[in-house]
């Protein structure tokens, strides 16, 4: 069957592109839509018109699909911290926060990896995540000197990161009241919106592996690496620092 | 005099402005040291508290416990347990606090001892903060502020297999120690001073004392240098092993170097004074030795660990090889994550809606629609149910016995009738006052109120012919409560 290089297609083509599940591999149309995009230059304008119209930005185009993100946080497509947990205080939003960079930090160490289509992430174990969190924010907290030292009202990531148990004794459900329960989260929640996949479950959360999926990479790569950046550059301009990155 | 103040503290700064002569010491580290032994005191004020609610004061569940002496153990049998793995798990600690905490109380049951070493580990691992960092307040002299101290006393971290185990932090070592705020390798070194000394001057029941604290400290020491390691194994892309960790395994090395030439010339002087020893001080020589071979052993296996630990590293590292080259933008686990740690909480959960969107896929809207909404409200919550490790015994269920004898119940119900049919009509109230002026006792009077009551409800109650009608209040020294009027069946509408 072949695609007309209409509106109606190209609206089907950022609809698929908004579905998690869908992938070019079972789903002919959506390949040979990819296709059209790719060939048609005026179907890809249709297409990116769409996207620009409905707030989503278009990230990355190739035989694996089209990913798209919403283009900003404002967006009514926009994924918020309060629909992954509510939850009840800034500090613990900002630990969730920080639990998903070490994830993905754990999955794509470098910008090479990110940059590099043939790198492919080996598993990643929950502990790792957790390991990592647990281990630069001690790091951190070694090196820090007086000089650095905030404002007594103002508690530093790593801080907070710091004075949380590492895993609640009693603990039955994931909670943002330990850095085990903080990772489970941020790993349960990416692996629900199709960043991750889970490769080997196990009974106890920790031993669990999750692979990431290329649309991770891509979002790391085109929107949340740009995004932490100009967001860490404003913060040590905000300090009356000099930026360093 | 002020000179002399400085001189004798030795870490004392004067702080004395122009106008004012109020010389202020800083204590900030005896302070802190002091903040550390808050959580045992704490538990120990409070135990008068804790425990059944049924027991009164004087008889509570810790009353008669010494849980310095519990804390102390469980900090104990963590530290040793670092000796053979990473710590001790949750279940070895409780188990030895219910052993001891019978020993101590032999009257408590097994559930009873098993509370209470539930709450000593609680309290240690501040169980009632969400086991959260302890975090109290001391007056900086220096700053002339009021400053905020966190620790903890034990922490509670999986190992190597994932097994979560509790180890003392260093502040745990320093309750544990008894205050003695060095670091533990120079510890190592003044212990065998010590004990050089003491063993020259033939006190061997005090050099076994020493020998056992240098033992401790060893074991800290060691404790200290794998827990720096195992975080380097387990993640070895966040650690700079040039710059990281090679210096102080370096520095390790030729402190374990130096001890076991010591250990070497300790033991060989415990061995000369030995063989010219006899009676108690041979028995403590021998246990000196014992101790001596224990210390030496360890600081074997640490050299092995330190030596072996640059090859392990490489392993690791090469488990999820990682080339490492600057390009576009700054890498997410050397630079921007680190970056991102250091900001403010503040600052973070501010733009933690942005982040979050950056990093997610576009999600379709939320319709609540009724059906969708109704299997969610029907759809069973999965919620992992602990089981209990020990499942109890089952015991016969025994009928409690009944409050008041059935000749009594009788006799008060019969005397009840007579009442009613005398006068006809008659209050629960007017009822205890003329019981009370018969002369009849306490129990009797009680047992009165308990029949009466029973009359109220039809089902339960003696007397067929009587119906009641409730009252106002009424007050007696028996009982106080609604007032109930009774009186023949078919006497009033």
């Amino acid at each position: 069957m072949n695609i007309e290089p209409n509106t109606v297609n190209a609206a089907r083509l950022v609809y698929k592109a908004m579905q998690v599940g869908e992938s070019p591999l079972n789903d002919g149309d959506y390949r040979r839509m990819l296709s059209l995009y790719r060939a048609d230059e005026k179907f890809a304008e249709q297409v990116n018109d769409i996207c620009t119209g409905m707030e989503l930005t278009l990230l990355d185009v190739s035989e694996r699909g089209l990913v798209v993100a919403p283009a900003s946080a404002n967006s009514r497509f926009a994924l918020k911290l309060g629909d992954i947990r509510v939850t009840k205080s800034p500090e613990q939003r900002a630990a969730l926060a920080l639990a998903h960079l070490a994830v993905s930090a754990v999955c794509f160490p470098t910008t090479d990896q990110l940059d590099d289509d043939t790198y492919s992430s080996p598993p990643v174990a929950a502990s790792a995540c957790r390991d990592t969190l647990m281990s630069i924010a001690r790091r951190l907290k070694e090196s820090e000197s007086l000089s650095d030292e905030l404002p007594k009202e103002v508690v530093a990531g790593y801080t907070y990161i710091n004075s949380l148990p590492v895993v609640t004794p009693d603990a039955q459900r994931a909670s943002p009241n330990s850095l085990t329960g903080l990772v489970t989260l941020a790993l349960q929640s990416m692996r629900t919106y199709g960043l991750l996949r889970l490769d080997r479950a196990s009974e106890e959360d920790e031993d669990s592996a999750y692979t990431p999926t290329y649309r991770l990479r891509v979002q790391l790569r085109e929107l949340t690496l740009k995004k932490l950046y100009a967001i860490a550059q404003a913060a040590a301009v905000n300090e009356g620092q000099k930026p360093d990155l | 005099m002020k000179n002399l103040a400085a001189i004798q503290t030795g870490v004392s700064v004067l702080i004395s402005g122009s106008e004012s002569s109020v010389e202020l010491l800083d204590l900030s580290r005896q302070q802190r040291n002091l903040l550390l032994l808050r959580p045992l005191f704490q538990l120990e004020f409070n135990k008068g508290r804790i425990g059944d609610d049924k027991w009164d004061e004087q008889s509570s569940l810790l009353q008669g416990i010494d849980t310095h002496y519990l804390a102390l153990t469980a900090l104990d049998v963590m530290m040793e347990g670092t000796t053979t793995s990473t710590g001790a798990t949750s279940q070895e600690v409780l188990n030895k606090l219910t052993d001891v905490a019978r020993k101590m109380k032999p009257d408590l049951t097994m559930p009873q001892a098993n509370k209470v070493a539930d709450v000593v580990l609680g309290a240690l691992d501040n169980k009632t903060s969400g086991y959260k960092e302890f975090s109290l307040d001391y007056f900086d002299a220096a700053k002339g502020a009021t400053r905020k101290v966190n620790f903890r006393l034990v922490s509670f971290e999986p190992d190597m297999e994932d097994v979560s185990r509790y180890k003392p932090t260093p502040e745990g070592y320093l309750v544990y120690l008894g205050m003695l705020d060095l670091a533990p390798e120079d510890s190592q070194e003044l212990m065998e001073k010590m004990l050089d000394l003491l063993v020259q001057r033939g006190r061997f029941d005090a050099a076994l004392e020493i020998a056992r604290r240098a033992r401790a400290y060893s074991i800290e020491y060691r404790q200290q240098i794998r827990d720096k390691l195992h975080q380097a194994y387990r993640a070895p892309g966040t650690v700079n092993w040039v710059r990281d960790i090679a210096g102080g395994m370096k520095k390790a090395r030729e402190h374990v170097v130096v001890r076991q030439r010591e250990d070497q010339r300790m033991l060989e002087a415990v061995r000369e004074a030995l063989k010219l020893a006899d009676g108690p001080s041979r028995i403590n020589l021998e246990k000196l030795l014992a101790m001596l071979l224990g210390a030496s052993q360890f600081r074997g296996d640490l050299l092995r660990v330190i030596v072996g630990a640059s090859d392990k590293f490489l392993e690791a590292n090469q488990a999820i090889f990682r080339a490492r080259r600057p390009s576009g933008h700054p890498d997410l686990e050397s630079v921007l994550f680190p970056r991102a740690l250091a900001m403010s909480t503040q600052e973070l959960a501010e733009h933690s809606d942005d982040l979050i969107a950056a990093l997610y896929p576009p999600q379709p809207f939320k319709v609540p629609d009724m059906n969708t909404l109704l299997e969610l409200l029907l759809e069973p919550r999965r919620e992992s149910i602990m089981t209990e490790a020990d499942d109890g015994e089952i015991v016969p269920h025994v009928t409690p016995a009944l409050q008041f004898e059935q000749k009594l119940i009788d006799e008060v119900t019969v005397w009840l009738k007579q009442q009613i049919d005398a006068e006809g009509q008659i209050t629960l109230a007017d009822l205890l006052e003329r019981s009370n002026s018969d002369g009849q006792s306490c129990g009797w009077r009680r047992c009165l109120v308990f029949v009466a009551m029973r009359l109220f409800a039809t089902e339960d109650s003696d007397l067929k012919g009587v119906q009641t009608v409730t009252l106002d209040d009424y007050i007696s020294d028996i009982s106080t409560g609604t007032n109930i009027q009774f009186e023949p069946k078919g006497r009033s509408p």
